[in-house]
């Protein structure tokens, strides 16, 4: 962990005596050393497979086609999560360089999650804003008892809370009424799409309305949107990149914190905003250990608004202390990257307006400048200054650097792996036909022979995939069964001892800790597992695949292997951290307790509201997870299969036409140009599939 | 029955929301740590009288404590720290400075076994991130009769730039609580506690304002001895006379002395008359307690605004 200001980059663009460009420019341009990396890394992988393209016969260069077409798909994407007004929208705004795009406001404003496709290409033609609305069933979710918060609050009996949610829900309605019409519920289902980004749009689709504002078409839309994709370019980002913002949490307008907690599960890396003035609250907490079963590299801290403090170089290695202290104590992930910064900053330099910013605001800059890039002092100017302080330079660093790593690495690791399995059966046909032109080729296949062994291959992997994943599976839902009743047995007994012990007047608090430490810790057992068996019969069927090569042309070819395929990125259960009222609401839980009268009342509602609670939560991961991982797991064997299947008919075919045919075909040179060119991209694909 | 003891506020929030810089600006003192990250004291009880100072522990033990070592009291073992001192609020109420609720790393109990000690809150909450469910959920459990005797402070309300944001952020706050607090006031604590002399910047503040509106609070709580009643045949209280020996001299006790003078004013009411008895009825209100001087000069700007200020906030609140 460290603070962000210590990232510093020796930039070649802040030399002295730089031309005097607009600040806009001088701060874009200047510092993306970690998402260049990804752009260089995804072009030079593109160029292999470019040359690749170029010596292929038509079959095989569409292949290698279509795996370009899928490296160029790489969208690493981001999400911003935090509270209300911690400053998400402004700094999502800074990280991509235009302050204005997103509306932001003193007041929350964000209620829909938005997703900004930074330089990906629209996929439908001339669309650049695209907004969707809850279906029916979402939309009768939501307002039918207040979606799961408030069931929640009705099992916690907290009758106020309940009371608030069932008139912001009636709101609701009578909002998307007046502004659309009786028959808004003709919307429900659909989307909207326009060809161009402007602010007044998105202020009817993503703004809460306020209805004094100027505008009367203000947050239209808002309420019954559920979320918003915009595609946006700029050419001096480097990469194509998601960053998805979301309504902040803790907001006393409950409704949307539900949706916020579905859109973490999105994206791979989140970035969690807390507030300078006040860091790391229980609620920021509970964010975190929301997507804390995800691994800490996939975690950055920003505190934003150091602009806010009045002598931030004391007061942020105060904060950091204190944040570290906090993460401790709550066994949060280790290593989780803090930044320090503001977005406020940040974009009074995009916009050029460092000279406007208020007094206090400049001196904090300052101040923390003086601590934080003392030896810069004399070199860089004031806008460079301010920029770095900002704290986005070193996040959009941190961040490229975590994509670097993670799904780039796997998108990349994944085509390599297809584009190197392609090149190794070329070689084998190759090295067929030189067999063959050598009189030494004993065909041993006929098609139909081959056809029936890949079927045999098939059907083996397939089964025992599918038998391995059944056992673990059972033992996973009987362990989680079993956990789940003491655990349930422990709290109630806990509870008991509590009131023989202390009387019926002494709230008692129970940490739903072990719970989830309990469920977490099966989870990654099983996942461990299922990747382990994954790993087990894929790599099985890849020998068996390379022996029935062997087979098929009677031939031993030196270092032929076939790859295994890489099972995709599994997003975890993100109900693992989901709140339970207990932890959470503390209001709630004093509610429940006060009603409950005698110790047997205690104890066996206890047990229900507990239960009710954590079903949901254990089904969810003994259902959906388990069945995500099923479902992955077999469309990568499938897809392996599949692909291995085409490659070795194909060869089979392609092995027909003699040498002299293929001399014919590409001239004596050409032949032995190819056979060259093909084994350095075999080497060149080779150092991506590791 | 009127209260015979101190009325007791308390004065709550989320951990960094300028508690202590409100303590400091009602003591006029600055006794009280003032941190960005959460400030990790139990409960302090803050009552007039002569210095002394101890802890109150969990053991219904009362252990001396010096204020160097405030620092290190222990959160686990102690209940709370009471702290006398001759600061000139304390005359008029007791305080108590509660921990933040939302702090991680402190368990709402901390808090919670000392709430029912209050009479009346003043609760904070940051500008920028004005009233969040976090706290609506702790401030929904309390009682509600707490309500009319509480108010709600917008602090760092320089933060929020411009006249226009001003307002909406006010505005929507005011639409929140609404009925959850006796009013909401915007106020910038920092700038209260520099404001020494400069009476522009005091009004600035926003301090001016909500003083008025807590010492109304403060004698209504006296006035109508709920939620607890005083003793028998106890006289109601009344403020500790002042003495030289005070630390403090804070604004707001200032004010509250002006304001004292006015409320001992007598006042004079004049009933509609009944036209068939043909006589004039003239009634004059005898001055409650032990009166204060019965001729009061208005020659002093400050205290015409203030009374002012006490008619504006009477009328509002009715």
């Amino acid at each position: 962990m460290g603070l962000g200001a210590i990232i510093q980059d020796d930039d070649p663009a802040a030399e002295p005596g730089q031309a005097v460009q607009s600040a806009p420019e001088i701060a874009l341009k200047r510092n993306f050393p970690g998402l260049g990396r990804i752009a260089d890394s995804i072009k030079q992988f593109e160029d292999v497979l470019r040359d690749f393209v170029t010596m292929s016969d038509g079959d095989t260069s569409k292949k290698v086609t279509r795996i370009l077409q899928q490296v160029r798909e790489v969208e690493p994407s981001v999400t911003v999560i935090g509270q209300i007004k911690a400053g998400k929208t402004s700094l999502i705004n800074s990280m991509i360089g235009e302050p204005g795009l997103l509306p932001t406001d003193v007041n929350p404003w964000t209620s829909v999650v938005t997703s900004l496709h930074i330089n990906t290409p629209s996929p439908e033609l001339n669309v650049r804003a695209k907004f969707k609305f809850f279906d029916a069933a979402e939309w009768d979710k939501l307002v039918s008892n207040g979606g799961r918060i408030g069931q929640l609050a009705a099992r916690a009996g907290a009758d106020e809370e309940l009371e608030k949610l069932r008139l912001q829900v009636v709101q609701m309605r009578e909002k998307a009424q007046a502004r659309l019409g009786r028959k808004f519920e003709l919307l429900l289902g659909t989307e909207h799409r326009y060809g161009a980004v402007d602010d007044a749009l998105l202020r009817r689709y993503v703004c809460v309305g306020d209805d004094e504002a100027a505008g009367a078409d203000q947050g239209r839309f808002t309420d019954i949107t559920k979320s918003a994709d915009l595609y946006i370019e700029r050419s001096d980002f480097p990469i194509m990149l998601c960053v998805r913002d979301t309504p902040g949490v803790n907001d006393t307008f409950m409704m949307r914190e539900q949706i916020t907690i579905n859109a973490v599960r999105d994206s791979r890396s989140c970035i969690v905003v807390l507030s300078a003035h006040q860091a790391l609250t229980t609620m920021d907490m509970a964010l975190i250990r929301l997507i804390a079963h995800r691994q800490s590299r996939e975690i950055i801290i920003f505190v934003n608004r150091i602009d806010e403090l009045p002598d931030p170089a004391t007061q942020v290695p105060e904060i950091h202390r204190s944040i570290l202290d906090t993460l401790e104590k709550n066994n949060a992930p280790q290593d989780i990257d803090i930044i320090y910064g503001s977005a406020h900053w940040a974009n009074a330099v995009l916009e050029g307006k460092i000279d406007e910013m208020t007094d206090d605001s400049t001196e904090s800059a300052i101040n923390w400048t003086r601590a934080a890039f003392a030896d810069k002092m004399d070199s860089w100017s004031a806008e460079q200054l301010v920029w770095h302080a900002s704290g986005v330079p070193a996040l959009l660093e941190s961040l490229g650097q975590r994509m670097y790593e993670g799904p780039v690495f796997e998108a990349l690791q994944k085509s390599a792996r297809q584009a190197l399995n392609l090149a190794q059966s070329l070689d084998v046909v190759d090295q067929v036909r030189i067999l063959e032109s050598d009189g030494q080729l004993n065909r041993t296949m006929t098609p139909q022979q081959l056809d029936a062994e890949l079927r045999k291959i098939e059907l083996g992997a397939v089964e025992k995939l599918t038998h391995l994943t059944d056992n673990v599976c059972k033992d996973f839902t009987n362990r989680i069964d079993q956990s789940y009743e003491r655990f349930l047995e422990r709290a109630t007994n806990s509870l008991i001892e509590h009131l023989q012990a202390n009387g019926e007047d002494a709230t008692w608090h129970y940490s739903p800790l072990g719970l989830r430490m309990l469920l977490s810790s099966s989870y990654q057992v099983v996942l461990k597992k299922m990747h382990g068996i994954a790993a087990e019969v894929n790599n099985e069927t890849a020998v068996k695949i390379a022996d029935l090569y062997g087979k098929t042309f009677s031939i031993t070819v030196e270092g032929f292997k076939i790859e295994t395929p890489v099972v995709s990125y599994i997003p975890p259960p993100i109900n693992l951290g989901q709140t339970i009222a207990l932890d959470l609401q503390v209001s709630w839980w004093k509610g429940w307790w006060q009603r409950r009268r005698g110790y047997k009342a205690f104890a066996q509602d206890f047990y229900k509201l507990i239960r009710a609670e954590t079903d949901p939560i254990i089904n969810d991961l003994k259902t959906i997870q388990i069945g995500l991982f099923r479902e992955r797991t077999q469309n990568t064997l499938r897809d392996f299969l599949q692909e291995q299947r085409e490659l070795l008919m194909s060869a089979l075919a392609s092995s027909e036409i003699s040498m002299e045919e293929m001399k014919e075909l590409f001239g004596v040179n050409a032949w032995e140009d190819r056979q060259e060119c093909l084994a350095s991209i075999m080497d060149e694909l080779g150092i991506y599939a590791e | 029955m009127p209260m015979t003891r101190k009325p007791r506020i308390a004065i709550m929030g989320e951990f960094s929301s300028g508690k202590s810089t409100l303590c400091n600006v009602l003591m006029g003192a600055r006794p009280l740590l003032e941190k960005v990250t959460a400030t990790q004291l139990p409960p302090v009880w803050l009552s007039y009288g002569p210095d002394d100072a101890y802890t109150m522990g969990l053991d219904g033990v009362a252990y001396d404590l010096d204020l160097a070592d405030l620092e290190q009291v222990s959160l686990e073992t102690t209940e709370h720290v009471r702290i006398h001192m001759k600061s000139d609020i304390l005359r008029y109420c007791d305080l108590i400075d509660m921990p933040g609720i939302s702090d991680p790393s402190m368990s709402p109990e901390v808090w919670e076994r000392m709430a029912h000690l209050a009479d009346g809150v003043l609760w904070c909450t940051h500008a920028t991130q004005a009233w969040r469910q976090s706290e609506s959920g702790v401030w929904n459990s309390f009682p509600q009769e707490m309500r009319r005797n509480s108010l709600l402070l917008v602090t760092r309300f320089d933060k929020i730039l411009g006249d226009n944001d001003k307002a909406k952020v006010i505005k929507r706050v005011r639409q929140e609580v609404d009925g959850l607090f006796a009013e909401v006031f915007p106020v910038s604590l920092l700038k209260a506690m520099k404001a020494g002399d400069d009476e522009a910047m005091w009004i600035d503040s926003g301090a001016d304002a909500f003083t008025a509106a807590l010492f109304e609070i403060v004698h209504r709580l006296i006035d109508e001895g709920a939620p607890e009643p005083g003793e028998e045949g106890m006289p109601a209280i009344t403020p500790d006379p002042s003495d030289s020996a005070e630390v403090g001299q804070s604004l707001i006790a200032q004010s509250f002395e002006r304001l004292t003078l006015i409320r001992n004013t007598p006042v004079i009411k004049v009933l509609p008359r009944r036209v068939a008895a043909g006589e004039r009825l003239l009634r004059t209100e005898r001055p409650t307690g032990e009166a204060g001087p019965a001729v009061v000069s208005f020659s002093d700007d400050a205290m015409f605004d203030a009374a002012e200020q006490m008619v504006g906030g009477r009328s509002k609140s009715q």
